[in-house]
């Protein structure tokens, strides 16, 4: 049977396309492939919060748009998102940073409606007890940010597309997009041949992978980020802290609503990004700056550890839509740069009017496959961890 | 570190106490209790059985295994908190426990229905008021405290140590002994990781088993560890082997907190096998324990369990224990949900010994305030009966352990006759990772004498791997083993040889013949628990399998949180799957196990900071 659409990976962002389309034009006939279950990559592996303060203008309108159907997901979905808005808060130890923040603050997100709070040592302190932050220069609270449960996400959008008539095959893992006259025919899956008008590929780390065997190449690195969680206390760590002296390497903290306090490093790391293993290296690293920033989690263990992939593109922002050069009906929403979590819903709203109505939304612009070649790159350069 | 030999482990294999008196102080009333105790122990044998509240419903819960991975947690003097399974007793302990319920939980337990899995989802909590009204219970209700938040300077973490070795055996029961003693034979330089304080595993307290032509149980670990010393192996006590990273062989020391990094060549996994709760009504309540909990609290901690008894679950280790606790003036009864033609020897074994033994009990309820008091039961699904009872032990299968195994990419295959979820390996213990070796009942179930030889093999292998030339003994040792299992245990020959089959060839290997899971009796289902951690009952399961169409355990995990608390899943795994697969018609490998994480044992920060790689 022909399928109208067919969409390579049954992560959040695969998902939520189909939600959308099934939503935008009910009875569209609607697969999503899945080669493992439901979330095996970069979905279930995530730190589960969303925020809106980017470094460029594109993201940041995005993510406003994105947060606006989070907040509303409850509702849409049916599943509780398990929302929390703690804030994100930027600890920052020297003048040249705070004064690059100032200046975004200023230009863009009060722009926008989303201004940060600037607090200084004492208000740290105050707000934040726990905190060993000798020299800090401004603290910087992002309160419209927050935390949601991402599992949670993922599944609401899968009893969706289900509930509206979408096929999700778990397990099938897509071997091949088959491309014949510069048109695509459908996905080979390992169970069987698929007939497709259109094919999307938001397969996160792996799209790199199928988009070649269609002859595209995009510019995609799969990075590998490992991330544990620790025994459940009483929540007491409100937002995503993140230690922004290069000392401490990345480090972001967090706690969830059931206690488990959560966070990762950025480290140089052995490379084997399909492989999700965990080093040494990390645990160790982790647990030195965590232990330098919240002297309390001396206390606290590791009780499971973890591994997903940030799926980096050349300017850490999202790949949408098609090139004209690449065969007629191949679509990609990928790239995202450990960004796909939050982005998620917007990108099956934009994903959907693009694909059936067939024209770009504005939001959706700067985010073209083709801007790499045109040297549009998008200046983002808030990537956590 | 803790790094003894093995005579001073296993001197006459109890635990000698202190006899030193300290007094601890338990929500500020003082307590005169022997030194060196685990605090559970403490506890029960000053009659505090509930001493922890449960995450979700707040239920008063006491142990239900004496290891680590229990749920249940106390708080410490500097308010934080402690597993009362590692804290030892010493003089001033100050400790904090939960010995009453709150109006609130009582009220939640009540109205449970309502609370099921994913309740969040319903309307009113799903709205901003309603949901911001139920994260504040959520965080006000929490069954943790805070740790202490000031900030202090802290002295430097403990420095890592390196053991570089040829082959490393993880764990010291028959299997890891065995395995050592012919590695060590064959000329490899072996170290040995044991997690508890002495080794001989399960045999440290059925020490008096006659095994064929092998004599008793005691004297196979005596000789074995005597052996062992003699050829030169490290034995490490209190030493968690926690997984294999890309960058390191880690371990753990419990008694120092630090890290160790092994550099082997070889590492055989003997983790053995653990037993699994039985799911009936209430079978959370303080007093209801493992079999091995009961008998270790009598054999080592030299208390007793209580005055009379019932062991649920007929096989050889709960008639051996009967026996042990009637001659100490235990009274039991053994209760079973099989049939008598399914056990006839048992039974059989059993009333030669005046067990009494009662077969057939389709539904069992378990009832009492602060401990359970009384067992309803019904045989053949007949008239209720009450069974008077101060504490329950629960034997109904034993599974596999794999913690260690499981973390690696090694397939797992499904064997109801040999524990269920087992690691795909052959007969002499190689899986598809070149240097890990499986040996012993971490493998699947297998019969004491069995395991010996197998895993004498196993270690052979493992030396001659490491770089040695392969004993003579090898063979010899593999076929003992087979002889044996021939003449004695048909069925988990034939399991074996299925298994090793499906290693060879690469397949996906399920064997599962039961049709209704042999530990989960009739009762209300809301008040079964599954996981003691995350309370998950098997109502929940029935809502995510009939209303949710879900039945994917690594979805079940994300859904209900089962396997995401202090037990990572190793108490609710195989319960959890087989109930599942019989609600929803799938097969156990169908519905599938969510994959092990590191680490083994929860690993401090504070230790993991000292490690320089």
């Amino acid at each position: 049977m022909k399928r109208d659409y067919v969409i390579v990976g049954g992560g959040v962002v695969g998902l939520s396309i189909a939600y959308y389309l099934l939503k935008k034009k009910p009875g569209l006939k609607v697969s999503v492939l899945e080669k493992n279950y439901i979330g095996y990559g970069a979905s279930t592996r995530n730190g589960s919060h969303i925020r809106v303060h980017f470094w460029s203008e594109e993201n940041v309108r995005f993510a406003i748009e994105s947060r606006k159907l989070m907040i509303n997901l409850g509702k849409e979905l049916g599943w509780n998102p398990i929302l929390y808005l703690g804030g994100y808060l930027w600890l920052i130890f020297d003048e040249h940073t705070l004064k690059a923040y100032e200046e975004m603050n200023r230009r863009v997100w009060s722009k926008y409606g989303y201004p940060v709070i600037f607090l200084d040592e004492k208000e740290v302190k105050q707000r934040y007890p726990y905190l060993n932050i000798s020299g800090l220069v401004k603290g910087v609270l992002g309160p419209q940010n927050g935390k949601i449960h991402h599992d949670f996400v993922t599944f609401g959008y899968y009893y969706g597309v289900k509930k509206r008539g979408g096929k999700v095959f778990e397990y099938n893992p897509v071997e091949e997009l088959v491309v014949d006259d510069n048109k695509i025919k459908g996905v080979q899956t390992k169970n069987g041949f698929i007939e497709a008008d259109n094919v999307i590929v938001a397969a996160g780390a792996w799209s790199k992978l199928i988009l070649k065997t269609a002859g595209v190449d995009i510019p995609l690195t799969p990075v590998r980020k490992e991330l544990g969680v620790m025994e459940p206390t009483k929540p007491f760590i409100e937002p995503l802290i993140i230690d922004m002296r290069p000392e401490s390497q990345g480090l972001y903290i967090c706690q969830t609503p059931r206690g488990e306090v959560m966070g990762s490093v950025d480290y140089p790391h052995v490379k084997n990004e399909y492989e999700f293993t965990n080093t040494m290296k990390y645990l160790s690293t982790f647990a030195r700056h965590a232990i330098n920033l919240i002297p309390a989690l001396k206390y606290l263990s590791f009780l499971r550890i973890w591994s997903g992939d940030y799926n980096m593109s050349p300017d850490h922002s999202h790949i949408l839509g098609r090139d004209d050069k690449w065969p007629e009906g191949l679509y990609v929403a990928t790239g995202f740069s450990g960004h796909g979590f939050m982005m998620a819903p917007y990108v099956g709203v934009v994903m959907a009017d693009h694909l059936i109505d067939g024209v770009i939304p504005e939001l959706m612009k700067p985010f073209l496959p083709t801007r790499f070649e045109e040297g549009r790159l998008i200046k983002e350069m808030m990537v956590i961890g | 570190m803790a790094c003894f030999y093995g005579p001073r482990l296993v001197s006459n294999v109890h635990r000698k106490e202190s006899y030193n008196l300290v007094t601890i102080y338990v929500n500020g009333v003082p307590l005169s209790v022997y030194k060196g105790l685990p605090l559970a122990v403490a506890l029960y044998r000053n009659g505090i059985y509930g001493f922890s509240r449960s995450y979700k419903y707040g239920r008063l819960r006491g142990f239900y295994s004496l290891d680590w991975w229990g749920a249940e947690r106390v708080g410490i003097e500097d308010g934080f908190e402690e597993n009362p399974y590692v804290l030892q007793t010493r003089e001033g302990l100050k400790v904090s426990c939960e010995m009453n319920v709150t109006m609130l939980n009582k009220l939640i337990w009540v109205f449970r229905n309502l609370f099921k899995v994913g309740f969040y989802n319903n309307w009113f909590f799903r709205s901003r008021f309603g949901w911001n009204l139920l994260l504040n219970t959520i965080k006000k209700t929490l069954p943790y405290n805070t740790p202490p938040l000031k900030v202090v300077d802290i002295p430097p973490p403990p420095k890592n140590i390196s053991i570089e070795t040829d082959v490393l055996v993880v764990g010291g029961g028959l299997a890891g002994l065995s395995a050592a003693v012919a590695a060590s034979k064959s000329g490899a330089k072996t170290v040995l990781v044991e997690a508890t304080y002495s080794v001989g595993g399960r045999l440290r307290y059925i020490d008096e088993l006659n095994l064929e032509g092998l004599g008793s149980s005691g004297e196979l670990i005596k000789n074995l560890v005597n052996e062992a010393v003699n050829n030169g192996v490290k034995i490490l006590g209190e030493t968690v082997f926690q997984g294999i990273l890309d960058d390191a062989y880690v371990g753990y020391s419990l008694t120092n907190n630090t890290t160790i990094l092994f550099k082997p060549k070889v590492v055989v996994v003997a983790t053995g096998s653990r037993e699994i709760p039985a799911i009936f009504e209430e079978n959370d309540l303080p007093r209801i324990m493992y079999l091995s909990a009961a008998t270790r609290l009598l054999k080592i901690y030299n208390t007793l369990p209580g005055r009379k008894g019932v062991i649920i679950g007929l096989n050889n280790d709960s008639i051996h224990i009967a026996e042990e606790f009637m001659r100490r003036g235990i009274k039991v009864t053994i209760v079973d949900k099989r049939r008598d033609g399914e056990l006839r020897d048992l039974v059989e074994e059993a009333a030669e010994k005046n067990i009494e033994v009662i077969t057939g009990v389709t539904r069992i309820a378990a009832k009492g305030a602060n401990g359970v008091s009384s067992l309803e039961i019904s045989v053949d699904g007949g008239a209720r009966r009450r069974l008077n009872t101060f504490f329950v032990a629960m034997s109904p299968y034993r599974v596999p352990d794999m913690e260690v195994s499981g973390q690696f990419k090694i397939a797992s295959a499904f064997d109801v006759r040999i524990g269920g979820f087992v690691p795909l390996h052959a007969w002499n213990g190689e899986t598809n990772m070149d240097n890990i070796l499986i040996a012993g009942s971490a493998g699947g179930i297998l019969p004491m004498e069995v395991e010996y030889h197998l895993s004498r093999a196993v270690g052979y292998l493992a030396a001659h791997k490491a770089g040695g030339k392969l004993d003579d003994e090898y063979d010899n040792a593999l076929n003992m083993g087979r002889k044996t299992l021939e003449s004695n245990y048909p069925e988990t020959l034939s399991a074996l040889e299925d298994m090793d089959k499906a290693f060879k060839e690469g397949n996906a290997y399920s064997y599962y013949s039961w049709r209704k899971p042999i530990t989960w009796y009739e009762g209300d289902p809301s008040k079964q628990f599954v996981c003691y951690s995350m309370d998950v009952t098997v109502a929940d399961l029935i809502h995510m399998v009939e209303d949710m169409d879900m039945y994917r355990m690594e979805l079940v995990k994300r859904f209900s949180g089962l396997g995401t608390g202090s037990c990572q899943g190793r108490d609710c795994i195989f319960n959890a799957a087989v109930i599942i697969s019989s609600l929803s018609g799938k097969t156990p490998l169908e519905v599938g196990r969510f994959r092990t994480r590191y680490p083994v044992i929860p690993h401090k920060l504070y230790s993991l900071a000292g490690v320089e790689i």
